[in-house]
């Protein structure tokens, strides 16, 4: 591997990289959001304080529980909340009730659920004692609790972006590899097979594709092949890139080097070629999680995603896209609030890691006119780069176009 | 010599005035219907949205309303329906006699009448059309309402303004089914002849082309944007002055992708009426006053949601086809139906329950006094267990065999009033120790299911209504396509199944209305009592107005473009 | 050159095979057909359905089906749509324009956008600028379109803005000026225009400032910086003809992504372009106008990136045409 300008003595490019990572403060407070986010849900029925299907049918549209320290009489009082009467049936609004004080308990007993799958247990972080409620992003037009159904429409539409990613890179690293490794005749009918699949509009593929799925699936099941079909769509702009990767990275040296000294096609292609496309791939894998986010919304709002009564970010949103959402229950908005702060992270997270594994960029802290004068110093150690050529320049493209988000 | 040249000169000269003059006359409507309205003004534009394209200008070959929206301005029947009423009232016929056997019809048609391109309407349009009808190249909706028995109606021209209809038998929907649009011969019989019909007036040709004789012509397409109308000046309905309906001079209809949108364009005011989505009644009401429109009840709708269980021994196993078949498990299935739920959630409050078959939109037909099933969850349980259902320990139901009960829901994706349904009643079932499996899945699986493999357990889905009970002849007649708990029976398989047969059969062969009436009340007893169909609300029809639109009474059956000739703009 | 051309026009005959085979046996796979919609229909009796069906020739086998269409392809017949009865053609042709509007405005505010965004990003690269400014670009992705659309068009009334909610004409419009209804158009298109191209901002930003990051780094740059050329103008031409590499490249997946259109901004916002069209037709198993709309993609796309290529080749000598 080379050696890049700002690289540490002794240290591996990895070291290296995950240095240079660490230092970038918007990756990192990226980062953070998502790890919080991936906690939540997976601790979503631990943390919300009802089920994803609970709901209360009379309380439908029910703003935020405003959860109080301060009583009506100016008394400071352990957290608590107020109970709450319809007011108008049509306009749905509501008033407190200053005479029912129910206080937030931690650790509750509530809805039944398998801790992490596999420990039964019914201990809610927090909760109020019935017929009390808090809900703290209030409820949807069924009268379900907006915040966890939020916290379990994270296990959708995360884990659709993380699976949907781990499946399209196996594949594009599978194809690509073989096809841009092998080259000839092989490499140009792989090729034409990627580029029919990715000349089929998307949107249109999702939709015939879903028409396919078996029907009497449960609901989990389906979930695995929403996964499937968004990366199908995928995988042929990814493999294209990894093929061009292949094909520039196996006229190098190292690769010549090793196989005039006799290493199998399988360690050559394992040890030398893919580890030099990984950075790619991890770079590309962070920033295309938006996009299949944002296409399960996508699919949501036609009706072939994530269906009822099971919650997902883009199945919650589509429901909350009319007049009287806007209007007058914004707080149904809030998946849409959830999809930007993740979208954001995935991205602020993924230039970071292009940032600091990329050996071609430097990190030049501080002004510009710092960096102008460091430009010679990091020319120099550029000199031993190729140019970038033509193919390289389609290859970039390429591959971000995912991310795109149409 | 000269003089006999000159006189023959001069008869020349004057049969050819004659003949020029009578060619040129024009034609005058000689029988117009005078309307209840008086002093309107002429002129404006009046602008409203609708959902979709046509798919084409063709009515013969218009599957969906999409198209029939559009064309209805434009084509008329021999019959109409009285859009406050329901009654079948005169159109392009002004009157008719019915032979005492009650199998001859006679139409007398308007003189007078003019297409919108000047040619004369007369009888050899309606036989045309109902060449059209019959004809087995040309797949259209109207040929099934129009067949009795398998066979089809004997039709004869008497003379320019008269047809004669002569029926296999006694069949009483069929003045209403006389509503088929007439289309003009003069410009599509050769295409007919010729076998290119179905090819013909597809949404390329040009709008001025669609020949009626309604009070809009078409005179402009703009494919995914609008359709423009322009008034017809010879049309057969006029005022009480006898000025000439209709009053406003062109209508535009905007195409919307969705129902958000739609009130959107409403409110900005880029449209002037509106039949909103009941769930956004509540939005429109509080904008009402400020921006100066006012919204209106028209009444409860046509058209149902209901939920069934599958009955059909040819597919459904046991034990489930034992619960489905035993009344009391269904009579308990409706206790647990929670109707009030429904409309607040699904309809914004803005329904009513349904317990009979025929709407209560069907003023006439409809009976409000059958057996209803209020929501009572303790009802439900005590019904299940005097029939054998217990709930064991586990909190689940058995069967009287010791089965556990389950079974899967079904419905089409994407349509909120029946997702809503689908998770009221689930977590209902839930509470009586029944497990629901509640799955919408695409559309086109649901059709497959319900119309070729018939292996589903219980399926909420809806039916379009109308005011004849008749033309739900595939439903519930035991032999029907749509009856859909278990269709295409040979012999019916239970009693009341049979009495329902019995029932439809009768129920056509008498033409006064009343007669009529005994048997489908007996029906809507019948069904209330065997619940084979849960039904569950009737949504009320809403219109969102602007002030300036004068007399306007849109209704539920009607909607406004019933009376689209009597409404005036006053801006 | 021209051999290139011919060789790839000829590649592109398997392909649209390809293509078209791949729609056709996904949507066939499918259950159900177009027909489906009017088994419900207690109006239409069995026996007038079967009618339709053998009129569509949805009877037939599906090779044969697939066959026939491919036959009617050669003579440059499309097919009629089930839905509609009219040609293929006439249906794409009569939206096709307001789509590649829609597409060209998008890309011109996607551009407009991303060029100062990208430039000034990779100047001040690494910096806190830099994150604020790819947080900007970043806004338009992150809110899917469908919602953002209904957002701005719910603005649209409540703040009373001088524009229209959807629509691509005003009613009457096609007896204005040519500049009047120019303005309209504009009008109409603002929305959408916007929603697509806020959507694209992103990658665009991204792509301009690494490249010009590049750029920058490169040995020419500090000979004209000796050279004595303002630092404005060295960043600003080398920006421009990066630039210009990309837009070149991305044109042909520009001009092939054409018809996929983005349906659903283009649903919420009537704009009566394709992908409502098409939407409609994928979801109405409308066999032949699915295929006709996927093939001219195929065309579109191979054209698009021939184009491109020729063009790269012409503006960048180092590039060759293999």
């Amino acid at each position: 591997m080379q050696t890049t300008g700002g690289a540490h003595a002794g240290e591996s490019l990895w070291q290296a990289g995950w240095r240079r990572l660490r230092a970038n403060r918007s990756a990192r407070i990226a980062g953070a959001i998502l790890i919080v986010l991936h906690l939540l849900a997976i601790f979503a029925d631990f943390v919300g304080p009802y089920s994803e299907t609970w709901q209360d049918r009379r309380k439908f549209y029910h703003p935020p529980t405003r959860v109080r320290i301060v009583d009506a009489e100016g008394k400071l009082r352990w957290p608590f909340v107020y109970g709450t009467e319809l007011q108008d049936r049509r306009l749905r609004t509501w008033v407190e009730r200053t005479d029912q004080i129910y206080p937030v308990r931690f650790f509750v007993r509530g809805e039944p659920y398998r801790l992490l799958w596999l420990i039964p247990t019914d201990i809610h972080l927090f909760g109020v004692e019935a017929p009390g409620a808090i809900f703290l992003l209030g409820t949807d037009e069924l009268g379900r609790d907006i915040f966890t159904r939020l916290l379990f429409g994270a296990r959708r539409s995360l884990f659709i972006g993380v699976l949907g990613i781990v499946l399209t890179l196996t594949i594009s690293l599978l194809y690509g590899g073989i096809s841009g490794y092998f080259g000839g005749v092989v490499d140009n009918v792989m090729m034409r097979i990627a580029e029919v699949v990715l000349a089929i509009p998307g949107l249109y593929l999702l939709i015939a594709l879903s028409a396919l799925l078996p029907l009497n699936v449960p609901s989990q099941t389906r979930f695995f092949y929403i996964v499937v079909i968004l990366s199908f769509v995928g995988w042929p702009a990814g493999a294209r890139v990894v093929r061009s990767q292949v094909l520039s990275i196996k006229e190098q040296e190292f690769v010549l080097a090793a196989r005039a000294m006799g290493a199998s096609h399988l360690r050559i292609i394992t040890r030398h070629i893919l580890p030099n496309v990984m950075s790619w791939a991890i770079v590309s894998m962070t920033l295309s999680v938006p996009g299949f986010i944002l296409a399960e919304s996508s699919l949501s709002l036609i009706g072939v995603g994530v269906q009822e009564p099971y919650a997902s970010w883009g199945n919650m949103l589509s429901r909350a896209t009319n007049i009287a959402s806007i209007a007058r229950f914004p707080w149904t908005l809030v998946p849409g609030l959830a999809i930007f702060v993740a979208v954001l992270s995935y991205n602020f997270l993924g230039d970071g890691i292009r940032d600091a594994f990329d050996p071609r960029v430097q990190s030049p802290r501080g002004r510009p006119a710092a960096w102008r004068r460091n430009l010679v110093d990091r020319l120099r150690g550029l000199l031993g780069l190729s140019r970038q050529g033509h193919g390289d320049r389609v290859a970039t493209v390429t591959g971000g176009l995912s991310s795109s988000g149409r | 010599m000269r003089w006999l040249r000159a006189r023959v000169a001069l008869a020349a000269v004057l049969v050819a005035a004659l003949w020029v003059g009578t060619a040129t006359a024009g034609v005058t409507t000689l029988d117009p219907e005078v309307r209840p309205v008086s002093g309107g003004k002429y002129g404006g534009v009046f602008r409203y949205s609708v959902l979709g394209d046509p798919k084409t200008f063709n009515y013969f070959l218009a599957k969906e309303t999409s198209s029939t929206d559009i064309l209805d301005r434009v084509f008329e029947g021999l019959t109409a329906a009285d859009g406050v009423t329901t009654e079948v009232v005169p159109s392009l016929a002004k009157s008719w006699e019915i032979s005492p056997d009650n199998r001859v019809i006679t139409f007398h048609l308007r003189r007078g009448v003019q297409w919108h391109d000047g040619r004369e309407f007369t009888a050899d349009d309606v036989i045309f059309t109902f060449d059209l009808v019959y004809d087995p190249n040309i797949p259209n909706n109207f040929r099934d309402g129009l067949t009795i028995d398998g066979q089809p109606l004997k039709y004869e021209k008497i003379d320019d303004y008269t047809v004669r209809f002569t029926l296999p038998r006694v069949y009483a929907p069929i003045l209403r089914a006389m509503s088929v649009p007439i289309v003009p011969k003069h410009l599509l019989h050769d295409a007919w002849r010729e076998g290119r019909f179905n090819q013909m007036w597809g949404i390329d040709t040009d709008p001025r082309q669609i020949v009626g004789t309604g009070p809009y012509r078409m005179v402009e397409y703009r494919p995914g944007e609008r359709i423009v109308f322009e008034r017809n000046p010879n049309w057969w309905q006029v005022d009480q002055d006898g000025n000439p309906l209709p009053y406003i001079q062109r209508l535009e209809a905007y195409v919307a992708g969705n129902q958000d949108v739609q009130v959107l364009k409403f409110l900005n005011n880029e449209i002037d009426y509106l039949a909103p989505n009941l769930a956004r009644v509540a939005d429109l009401e509080l904008q009402a006053e400020e921006k100066g429109f006012r919204l209106i009840n028209g009444g409860p709708a046509f058209g149902t949601n209901f939920i069934v269980f599958n009955q059909n021994p040819n597919t459904v196993p046991q034990p489930k086809l034992s619960w489905f078949t035993d009344k009391a498990f269904r009579q308990a299935m409706a206790h647990a139906l929670d109707k009030e739920s429904i409309i607040d959630l699904a309809y914004g409050g803005l329904a009513q329950p349904q317990w009979s078959p025929i709407e209560a939109a069907n003023v006439f037909f409809h009976k409000p006094d059958v057996k209803q099933y209020p929501y009572d969850l303790q009802r439900a349980q005590a019904i299940l267990a005097e029939a054998g259902y217990r709930k064991g320990s586990d909190g689940r139901l058995r069967d009287p065999q010791g089965n556990v009960v389950e079974f899967e829901l079904l419905t089409n994706a994407g349509n909120r009033a029946r997702e809503t349904i689908g998770t009221l009643f689930k977590a209902d079932l839930e509470r009586l120790g029944i497990r629901v499996n509640f799955q919408p899945i695409d559309f086109n699986l649901l059709v497959r299911k319900l119309s070729e493999t018939f292996d589903w357990d219980a399926i909420i889905i809806g039916l379009t209504g109308g005011v004849e009970p008749a033309s739900a002849n595939n439903v519930w007649p035991s032999s029907g396509a749509l009856h859909m708990w278990y269709p295409f029976q040979e012999q019916p398989a239970t009693d009341w199944e049979a009495r329902i047969d019995h029932l439809f059969e009768e129920g056509t062969k008498y033409l006064d209305p009343r007669e009529r009436k005994k048997y489908y009340d007996e029906f809507q007893d019948i069904v209330a009592e065997q619940v084979p169909l849960l039904f569950t609300v009737n949504p009320e029809a809403w219109f969102a107005i602007y002030d300036y639109v004068k007399n306007a009474r849109p209704t539920a059956y009607g909607g406004l473009f019933y009376q689209i000739g009597e409404i005036w703009l006053e801006r | 050159m021209w051999r290139f051309i011919g060789r790839r026009l000829i590649q592109m005959i398997p392909m649209l095979l390809g293509i078209s085979l791949l729609s056709f046996l996904i949507m066939y796979a499918a259950p159900g057909s177009f027909v489906n919609a009017l088994k419900l229909r207690p109006d239409l009796s069995p026996e007038t359905i079967a009618r339709i069906e053998a009129q569509l020739g949805l009877d037939q086998p599906v090779l044969v089906q697939y066959l026939r269409w491919l036959w009617n392809l050669l003579r440059l017949d499309l097919g009629q749509s089930f839905t509609y009865q009219v040609p293929v053609t006439y249906l794409i042709g009569s939206r096709a324009v307001a789509t590649l509007l829609l597409a060209v405005s998008s890309a011109a505010i996607s551009w407009l956008l991303a060029f100062p965004l990208g430039v000034y990003a990779a100047v001040r690269a690494h910096t806190g600028y830099d994150r604020v400014l790819t947080f900007v670009s970043l806004l338009g992705l992150s809110i899917p379109n469908f919602f953002l659309a209904m957002l701005l068009l719910f603005a649209v009334v409540r703040w009373r803005l001088p524009l229209p909610v959807g629509g691509m004409t005003s009613p009457g419009a096609s007896s204005w000026s040519f500049w009047e209804q120019v303005l309209d158009v504009l009008r109409h298109l603002l929305i959408p225009a916007v929603v697509l191209g806020t959507a694209g901002v992103a990658s665009l930003t991204r792509y301009l400032r690494s490249g010009l990051l590049d750029v920058l780094r490169q040995e020419y740059i500090t000979t004209a910086r000796a050279k004595g050329l303002p630092e404005r103008a060295v960043i600003w031409r080398h920006a421009l003809r990066n630039a210009l590499n990309v837009m070149i490249t991305l044109f042909g997946f520009e001009l092939g992504g054409l018809l996929s259109g983005a349906a659903l901004t283009e649903i919420i916002t009537s704009w009566p372009g394709l992908g409502q069209l098409i939407l409609e037709a994928v979801q109405s198993q409308d066999y032949y106008l699915v295929m006709g709309s996927v093939t001219i993609g195929g065309v579109m796309l191979v054209l698009g990136n021939l184009i491109a290529d020729i063009l790269l080749a012409w503006a960048d000598p180092r590039v060759r045409l293999t």
